[in-house]
């Protein structure tokens, strides 16, 4: 018998109860607010709460219309492009970090001080530096997000087991079969998480710098969908960000499963 | 049980590893410690050589020091009558080490993990006599090339780092305590199958181990370490029959580690 099927190992302990895949309880969650939202679209201004019929219309107006199309787009690409040149680069100065403690010892702080100052006063000198809209966003999200994405690289090469790290270099490998062999495999789940984390972080930026200072883009279309009073629009432009968010993560769920399918699960 | 000197009585020209009054220091922080002082034996070729000591008396100093992962203070090591420090590029292929721990590369399957070497090292598999594949097969891994190493029980993921380290068709085996962490029957079951394979092959293999009852199984001599490297003793295992004789060479060799710590009576040159 099983140490787990005996009688003394469940005494006392409740049995393993099976969770069925569907979230019954967070669909009530959902659906309380659903309703409450409706009630209170029957009682106050639509400026306030429109019915979910108007922001349903609302949507699809998005959908149907060319330029909004357009605005969708164009922070998708933002967020995605300033991101992957923001890795790119982390991912460069972590390694470089990693083969040189100088270099590491130099940028620590550097990075912490990055770290330290908020998103909205780099949206602020972003305005102030550069005329360009896109360059003051990609500014933004870079600057907002190399600091994740360096500390993820540098705590997962200080991860490396020394055992590993040693067998690999009494092969006397370059550093260029180092880094292919060793680093990346090793760094993929932090550079995972690192994306994980800094897509949320993305997308919040790009969205308050297209609010401050843009002139296109989703964040655009809010600030318009504010001064004219137009609380569906809002609400309808917040799920487009909302679906952005949801399928990037399945994408990077998708690579997780592929790349990590090395790891006990 | 028969005497012996440090370099198994063969002429030094024969030597495919010789290490000749080597010291090593180490310095950190201003502070020197003393790793290895006054280290000299040499293996012939095809020789499988155990090396036995204490914790702390350089048994790791010297398979890096072989390894060529760190230069030598004074004297000199020599792998294939080459500097492996110095001039690794010419023992490339040549040389391997089977590690303490298996040390698999958790995202590699099995078969990328043999083709590990020949990745780094440049070595294309079809120059080889055995392809990483065959190495899988002689182990008894044919049926888990596409595994990974999470998949594997710990005899299996020692036998992936003995076909790793012999893929290349090394001509000298390093094993640093390879099989410490095998429980005894695993364990017993590997060391028999490596020392066939290396013995089948004519490979010269040093095979450091705490060991005793390993060391006499396997080798064909026997070195003891004492402080700092020295070597205390060495033993000619290979020439040992009949388990009285065996016992009384590892209580031999038990009194010699013991006493490791007083400096070096005497050479034992066997009885």
């Amino acid at each position: 018998m099983s140490p787990t099927s005996s009688p003394e190992a469940t005494a006392g302990q409740a049995p393993a109860r099976h969770w069925p895949a569907f979230n019954v309880e967070g669909a009530v969650v959902f659906a309380v607010i659903i309703v409450a939202w409706q009630i209170a679209a029957r009682l106050f201004p639509p400026f306030l709460f429109p019915s979910l019929g108007s922001v349903a219309t609302a949507i699809a107006d998005i959908f149907r219309d060319p330029v909004a199309i357009s605005a969708i787009w164009l922070t998708y690409v933002r967020i995605l492009a300033s991101l992957t040149a923001a890795f790119a680069l982390s991912l460069l100065a972590g390694i470089w970090a990693g083969f040189q403690v100088r270099v590491g010892r130099a940028l620590l702080p550097l990075v912490q001080f990055l770290q330290g100052v908020p998103a909205v006063c780099w949206i602020i000198f972003a305005v102030l530096w550069f005329r360009n809209t896109e360059l003051r966003i990609a500014f933004v999200i870079l600057i907002s997000t190399f600091p994740s994405f360096y500390y993820q690289i540098r705590e997962g090469l200080l991860a490396i087991p020394d055992d590993l790290s040693g067998m690999v270099r009494a092969l006397r490998p370059t550093r260029w079969q180092l880094v292919r062999k060793l680093m990346l495999p090793s760094l993929v789940p932090q550079l995972l998480t690192g994306w994980r984390l800094n897509l949320g972080t993305g997308t919040k930026v790009t969205i308050m710098a297209e609010l401050l200072g843009g002139i296109s883009g989703i964040g655009y279309q809010l600030r318009l969908a504010q001064e004219l009073f137009r609380m569906d629009r809002a609400i309808a432009w917040t799920a487009v960000l909302v679906f952005f968010v949801l399928v990037t993560n399945k994408a990077l769920a998708l690579i997780d499963k592929r790349l990590l399918a090395w790891r006990v699960r | 049980m028969r005497s012996d000197n440090f370099s198994g009585n063969m002429d030094i020209a024969d030597a495919v590893i010789r290490c000749d009054n080597v010291r090593k220091e180490f310095v950190r922080d201003g502070n020197r410690t003393l790793a290895v002082d006054g280290l000299s034996f040499t293996v012939a070729r095809g020789e499988y050589v155990c090396v036995v000591g204490r914790t702390g008396h350089g048994k790791s100093t010297l398979v890096n020091l072989l390894l060529g992962l760190l230069p030598a203070s004074a004297g000199t090591v020599e792998v294939l009558g080459r500097d492996p420090y110095r001039q690794f590029d010419q023992l490339k292929g040549r040389l391997s080490c089977i590690f303490q721990g298996d040390r698999l590369l958790p995202w590699r399957t099995v078969l990328a993990n043999v083709r590990l070497p020949l990745e780094i090292l440049g070595i294309r598999e079809r120059t080889l006599p055995l392809h990483a594949m065959d190495w899988l097969k002689r182990l008894g891994l044919q049926e888990v090339p596409g595994a990974y190493p999470h998949e594997l029980s710990g005899g299996m993921r020692q036998r992936v780092a003995m076909a790793r380290a012999l893929v290349s068709d090394p001509e000298v085996v390093l094993a640093d305590e390879a099989f410490a962490h095998l429980d005894a029957v695993t364990g017993d079951r590997i060391k028999s199958d490596f020392r066939q394979l290396m013995r089948s092959s004519g490979k010269t293999v040093i095979h450091i181990t705490h060991s005793i009852e390993e060391a006499t199984t396997l080798a064909d001599r026997i070195i003891v370490l004492g402080e700092h490297g020295r070597i205390r003793a060495s033993f000619r295992a290979d020439s040992v029959h009949g388990a009285h004789a065996i016992d009384e060479l590892r209580h031999e060799i038990y009194r010699q580690v013991a006493n490791a710590e007083r400096p070096a009576l005497s050479v034992v040159s066997g009885k």
